[in-house]
């Protein structure tokens, strides 16, 4: 292991008490991420957009700032990095497409603004699924973001540049999107944390939309602490971002080190366990049972509903993107990655009444899944069924059944795109062909803090932290 | 009165009306896939949806 790699190896945690302490200098810690990027970035294809040389500013300024007493906290001189859909002033962002490949913002996201005023450093734009509608990152244009642990198999999607680069060392941290579960599905096939926030609490302002009524914004680290520090950075209220709940930030690492003692875990009845591979379900069952070990109560919980969830999120989903997309479809059609444009035709001819019936029906969801969280703090379930499929594989074998990688990878984590509620994804072993398995845990509305606290514990007794891929 | 499932006319027809140039052969994989999910919105029992109001609000004097 090169001097190099142990600092991408290290947590934003650790090299931000370093930084702070001025044992470590911002510009080192950018040059070791640069070198790890130009070692595996040809393999691993997780950026669109490598940003070298404004890092290497960036980072100088930053070692500046704190060598002259102005340390700004956890993030500064922190190297990060942003799916590429997220507005960047002066920076190319190509949501993945070909249609917007040489679209340049003139003005910068909320989280992006809010990453330079804590003085991360960003590393550059990283891969997606073509307008983060799909589950693979397999991407026409850009060619597929490939899994670190496997090269030959997907990361996930949509936002699946972030899961690799952050798996593999290239970046601390990275924000994903969230809109059926394209933070959580790539954190759980690349082995790392990602956290879909409440709907509302993080700023949508400068985000290229999938779908208004189902899109959040979240971070992907290797830690559950990090992924606290990174919300404790972007989350609050925006009066630009029109779903903005309004909420202040909490200090979302208050509680991690308070254990699960007294928490009361559910797990659903319907949906979660009916199509899953053995090694997972197996994987998520230790994972219970470890919570159980260490003081929690586990239970199980209904939500009948949950039966009805990939209809009601499919049709919302689908329609709403159409209209994202129907002037696109209409003119530049053959633009489009074709898988992408038939989901999008699809939702273009849906009918209306069949999308106001999903929206009541969601809101039905909610009701229940309200019912539910007054019983228990948590719940727990897989994030994916299976473990990262083989880049190309368009069908997927889960038990006896037999469906589209898509269908499948998302089954488990479009629930709480509905619901709203927080929900991360975390490590909880591997197959028996070393690929991760992800445990789901969900939490109260607006309660990441509690959410984080039972993740937390969960990694400091379940799982060492994988090495970097 | 049930539903009656949908063919490729009124998928020609609604391609039409939201201004798409559609093949034949693109309906017809079309089709499939938009019974799945009317099949699917079909299921919500009306006792489950009974003065549940749509997850979509407008609130006055928000320009959003």
């Amino acid at each position: 292991m090169t001097a190099a790699t142990d600092l991408c190896s290290l947590t934003i945690a650790e090299s931000s008490r370093l930084i702070a302490a001025r044992n470590l200098s911002p510009v080192e810690l950018v040059a070791a991420h640069l070198e790890r990027i130009d070692e595996t970035d040809s393999d691993l294809n997780s950026f669109i957009t490598l940003l070298a040389e404004e890092a290497v500013a960036a980072a100088a300024a930053a070692e500046a700032e704190i060598q002259n007493g102005n340390y700004r906290g956890p993030l500064h001189g922190i190297p990060i990095g942003l799916k590429d859909l997220y507005y960047t002033r002066g920076v190319r962002t190509t949501v993945g497409s070909k249609i917007m490949g040489d679209f340049v913002p003139d003005y910068d996201a909320a989280v992006v603004e809010r990453f330079a005023e804590a003085g991360a450093v960003l590393m550059g734009k990283l891969q997606m699924h073509e307008f983060a509608l799909g589950a693979t990152s397999e991407n026409p244009h850009y060619g597929p973001a490939r899994n670190p642990r496997d090269t030959e198999r997907v990361t996930g999607g949509s936002s699946g540049g972030s899961g690799s680069a952050v798996a593999s060392g290239q970046c601390m941290g990275a924000l994903g999107s969230d809109t059926g579960g394209s933070v959580r599905i790539p954190a759980s096939l690349c082995g790392i944390v990602g956290l879909k926030p409440t709907f509302g609490l993080v700023s949508r302002y400068g985000v290229f939309p999938l779908s208004w009524s189902l899109d959040t914004v979240g971070p992907m680290t290797r830690t559950v602490e990090d992924t606290a520090l990174i919300m404790n950075v972007i989350a609050g209220p925006d009066l630009r971002d029109p779903s903005s709940s309004g909420r202040d930030a909490e200090d979302y690492t208050a509680e991690l080190g308070e254990g699960v003692d007294g928490t009361r875990i559910g797990i659903p009845r319907e949906h979660f366990f009916d199509v899953l591979d053995d090694e997972v379900s197996e994987a998520v069952m230790r994972a219970a049972g470890v919570m159980e070990g260490l003081g929690a109560s586990v239970e199980e919980v209904s939500v009948p509903m949950l039966d009805h969830v990939s209809a009601i999120s499919g049709a919302i989903l689908i329609t709403e993107a159409a209209e994202v997309h129907l002037d696109n479809l209409r003119e530049r059609a053959d633009l489009f990655d074709p898988e992408v444009r038939a989901r999008l035709e699809l939702g273009a001819l849906s009918p209306a009444v069949q999308y106001i019936k999903a929206q009541r029906a969601r809101s039905a969801f909610s009701r229940q899944m309200l019912r539910t969280m007054a019983r228990v703090d948590i719940l727990l379930t897989p994030t994916c069924p299976i473990v990262a499929p083989r880049i190309g594989e368009q069908m997927v074998a889960v038990g006896d059944r037999i469906d589209s990688r898509n269908a499948v990878l998302s089954r488990l984590t479009r629930p709480f795109n509905l619901s709203g509620n927080p929900t991360v994804s975390l490590p909880c072993g591997s197959d028996s062909r070393g690929m991760p398995i992800g445990l789901q845990l969900t939490g109260r509305l607006f309660d990441e803090t509690g959410l984080l606290r039972v993740a937390n514990a969960y990694e400091g007794a379940g799982m060492k932290r994988a090495a970097i891929g | 009165m049930k539903r009656a499932p949908m063919t490729i006319d009124d998928l020609a027809a609604l391609a039409r009306a939201a201004g798409l140039d559609l093949s034949e052969e693109t309906l017809a994989e079309i089709l499939p896939q938009m019974e799945r999910t009317a099949e699917g919105i079909d299921k919500l029992a009306g006792a489950e949806l009974a003065h549940v109001e749509p997850a979509v609000t407008f609130r006055p004097g928000e320009s959003n």
